[in-house]
């Protein structure tokens, strides 16, 4: 049962999320609700230390019509913090299952993993973020995707205060269907205040981008 | 004679009522922590000295200022925080120290 437990805890030490922060401060839960021209996922993910978190990610994907429910976990490896700077290191990863009901899948269910990879460095001016992600869904999905996002703040905005941002996204998807392997651009605005993120744009696909974020 | 015994009475009474007067409306203000931080670029993500600080019993107020990276930290009078405690505070939130200063 120790082996178990121990194994399992290893797993999640090298697993990984999404977007943004995956890692607060001990104590505290991050919430986040993400809507792109693919997919709608949930997370809620609880800080256990400064460089650990442990939560639950749902995904669907429209395309292919599945769902996938993981136990996931996120690892801070290493945060630069410079005078006017800072850049971090996650890793990320899941596990659980996926279920479908598309086309031959018939109320299939297969054990599924994901693995994440993400960098991220912004000032008060520019933000920039590089994101690689593996999902392996058993005979429902197995794909790789990219995602690369750069940002600029018209204003520098003071604490407390609401800070916007001007951002791109660039996402690679070889598998999505109606992109034939080609990249999918989304300009979008964040916005935050206090303890919420919000993020809305609008892709090449003519596809809505919609994210929230909540820390409490 | 019994007027004189009233006033005296009366003033020592307004003379007594002074100094505890003074001391209710004396601010009841600590020792400021001044922390010069390294990574305090978000205000986000920033948001996280400000929970943090606010678990601290010997916190009685402060101030986070994103463009001189400073986090200015009012205990409450009596308390104090060894500088050992704030660098964890900081680390803990997600920054570096770059300096303490108190006063």
């Amino acid at each position: 049962m120790k082996k178990a437990i121990l194994l399992t805890a290893l797993c999640l030490a090298v697993s990984a999320p999404v977007h943004a922060r995956m890692i607060d401060y001990p104590g505290s839960w991050i919430v986040m609700q993400s809507n792109d021209g693919e997919n709608n996922s949930l997370d809620a993910l609880y800080s256990v230390s400064n460089r650990h978190s442990l939560g639950y990610q749902a995904n669907f994907w429209r395309d292919g019509e599945w769902t996938q429910h993981s136990v996931e976990a996120a690892y801070l490896v290493h945060r630069w913090n410079e005078s006017d700077l800072q850049a971090n290191l996650f890793v990320s990863g899941g596990l659980g299952v996926a279920t479908s009901d598309f086309g031959e899948f018939d109320s299939e269910t297969e054990p599924a993993a994901f693995g994440l990879v993400e960098f991220d460095a912004e000032n008060r001016r520019l933000y920039g973020s590089y994101q690689a992600k593996y999902t392996d869904a058993g005979g429902i999905f197995d794909g790789f995707e990219q995602r690369v996002r750069a940002g600029i703040a018209p204003y520098v905005a003071e604490y407390g205060s609401l800070h916007t941002w001007i951002m791109l996204q660039i996402d690679h998807r070889p598998w999505a269907s109606d992109k034939d392997g080609e990249l999918t651009w989304t300009p979008f605005l964040r916005f935050f205040k206090g303890d919420v993120m919000v993020e809305v744009g609008y892709s090449d696909s003519e596809k809505v981008l919609f994210n929230v974020m909540v820390r409490f | 004679m019994k007027t004189f015994f009233a006033v005296l009475t009366g003033m020592t009474m307004v003379l007594a009522a002074v100094p505890a007067r003074a001391a209710e409306t004396m601010p009841d203000i600590g020792q400021t922590i001044h922390v010069k931080a390294k990574g305090l670029v978000c205000d986000y993500c920033v948001r996280a000295v400000e929970k943090m600080l606010k678990q601290r019993r010997e916190v009685d107020d402060f101030k986070i200022n994103l463009t001189t990276k400073r986090v200015d930290i009012r205990l409450k009078k009596g308390e104090s925080l060894d500088d050992k405690t704030v660098s964890e505070i900081i680390a803990k939130s997600g920054y570096s120290i770059e300096s303490i200063t108190r006063e």
